[in-house]
């Protein structure tokens, strides 16, 4: 099971797919082998059940969301991966919580290259801005969000001018303007920095 | 906001400018940084937003059975149901091997030390003001039976204002609590209300105004912001709908917002009776389908408010299964499975 390498493909990967078929089998099973090691980082570092239900779920979805856009395969232990992407998302509330820099001494027992470290802090970062961008495109009006979203829906900007009955020429305007709208309310927010757009 | 050069980027991004244009564009980034680095933002928030778009409908229902594994798998916090009291200590020893704040520093030690003085000193308070709540619990049967079986249809039909649907008047007869179980009281509070106000309350979030507020509605769209409902109810009874500046689609989008925001005035104005009939006509005025399900998503938030659980469970299914606004998608779902829902339709079948 150790001896993964940046090329081979570990045998975890499995619990990739079955985030990204959504099956239920499979998942109970994760579930059943890795929630258990969560539960217990968080319990040990201040949180609570709810904080570690909430925690391995994000992390669940930040490897399904890099999965699904990457073609990302693990070359690590399922476990260390997400026991990885866990501690990150935790540490980020504590800093929060707290408002001081604190650590964790090591991912016990793995032998995880630095690709692998880099990989689960970049799942993570995606996955804060993704969570960004969402709380504020809600803040935006409903013709802007409408307009974004078709417009990010595969459509041309010409299917998304029919679809909304005006111009091409308006629908681009549109675009641009509720872009702007958007990309300042990130700009904004006092996490945009952290995020290394 | 700069629109010409976000429309610049956007042609940029797009492969849209000529041979020339993207060069000079390009050597501009590469003197100013400013630049460069809100092209390759936008261009994040594109792609990735892009993705987002893509998975939503998979990921939503992946969110799903991850939620169902983690009732297995995870304890639910009582307290957030059932009215319990269960207190979470806020910050506890970090003694534990895998966590520890840097070595060099002593000042967070201290500060860790401090928090944790104040926070046994806290939770001692809190203690006491436990034991005195349980006991003044046992000493009041009436609301420890409400606590935990909400009595909803009851209290539907025939308002009991003496405790039951009145959070602020149970509070006095309890007796006022100590500051510090101000909270927790309020969460036990809300156990004494009927289950629709509870739904009502934790699914209910004022809409906001459109982005473009020109036209007949502009004096309530001004008012609705300020939350000046009053005021807004009027401006839209005395706004001439006809007086839109474009074509007959413009009307019709007038005559939507018109009972749209009339209704979420009174909603947010606490008159929900009144907002019913608005939403209905919304509904039916509607210009696409997706205001269509927000304003169906409203009235069925109306209707739970009133008691009405019927048409809200059918409003919701047809909600929870148009693929035309999933936002409202998600929500109605997650509604639908609420057990104060099913509790309080069971209630209302009962009877």
């Amino acid at each position: 099971m150790s001896h993964s390498n940046t090329i081979n493909i570990h045998s975890d990967q499995k619990y990739i797919n079955a985030l990204l078929n959504n099956d239920r089998s499979l998942l109970e099973e994760l579930y059943r082998k890795y929630s258990g090691k969560i539960k217990g980082m968080i319990l040990k570092n201040n949180g609570s059940e709810d904080d570690a239900a909430d925690i391995f779920q994000e992390g669940l979805l930040c490897i399904y969301n890099k999965a699904k856009n990457e073609n990302f395969t693990l070359t690590c232990p399922f476990d260390a991966f997400i026991y990885l992407i866990c501690k990150n998302k935790w540490l980020n509330v504590l800093n929060k919580r707290v408002t001081s820099k604190v650590t964790f001494t090591d991912v016990e027992g793995y032998n995880l290259t630095e690709d692998t470290v880099k990989l689960a802090e970049v799942c993570t970062l995606q996955q804060d801005r993704k969570n960004l961008l969402e709380e504020k495109l809600a803040e935006l009006g409903e013709s802007c969000k409408k307009l974004l979203r078709l417009s990010w829906s595969g459509k041309s900007m010409n299917e998304v001018a029919d679809e909304l009955n005006v111009t091409y020429g308006y629908a681009r305007k549109k675009k641009t303007e509720c872009m702007g709208k958007l990309i300042q309310l990130v700009k904004q927010s006092p996490q945009f920095k952290s995020l290394k757009w | 906001m700069d629109e010409a050069l976000f429309e610049k980027i956007e042609q940029y991004l797009n492969g849209e400018l000529s041979r020339e244009e993207h060069l000079l564009f390009e050597s501009e980034m590469a003197a100013n940084e400013e630049l460069a680095s809100l092209v390759k933002l936008y261009d994040t928030v594109e792609t990735e937003m892009k993705n987002n778009e893509r998975n939503r409908e998979d990921e939503m229902q992946l969110k799903k059975t991850l939620e169902q594994l983690n009732e297995t798998y995870f304890k639910k916090e009582e307290s957030e149901h059932r009215g319990n009291i269960k207190f979470k200590e806020e910050i506890s020893p970090v003694e534990s091997p895998k966590f520890e704040a840097p070595r060099n520093d002593t000042k967070i030690k201290r500060m860790m030390w401090t928090k944790l003085a104040v926070a046994a000193a806290i939770l001692g308070f809190i203690a006491l003001g436990v034991t005195w709540y349980l006991h003044n619990l046992k000493d009041n049967p009436q609301i420890a039976v409400n606590n935990n079986q909400p009595d909803s249809s009851k209290t539907v039909t025939k308002p009991d204002t003496t405790h039951v649907n009145n959070p602020d008047t149970a509070h006095l007869q309890e007796n006022i609590p100590p500051p510090n179980l101000a909270k927790e009281n309020k969460k036990a509070a809300l156990g004494h209300q009927p289950n629709q106000e509870v739904l009502f309350a934790s699914n209910y979030k004022r809409d906001v105004t459109p982005d473009d507020k020109e036209g007949p509605l502009e004096d309530a769209f001004y008012y609705y912001d300020k939350g000046d409902y009053k005021n807004a109810i009027a401006a839209i009874d005395g706004a001439d709908l006809n007086n839109t500046r474009g074509p007959e689609t413009d009307l019709k989008l007038t005559t939507f917002y018109a009972h749209y925001y009339k209704a979420q005035s009174y909603i947010a104005d606490n008159d929900v009776v009144k907002a019913i009939p608005e939403l209905k006509k919304a509904i039916s005025e509607s210009p696409d389908s997706s205001l269509q399900i927000k304003a169906q998503w409203y009235l069925a938030l109306a209707y739970i408010k009133t008691g009405d659980l019927k048409p809200a469970e059918e409003l919701l299914k047809h909600i929870a299964e148009n693929s035309a606004d999933l936002e409202h998608k998600s929500k109605a779902q997650l509604l639908l499975k609420k057990r104060e829902f099913e509790e309080a339709l069971l209630k209302k079948r009962k009877n």
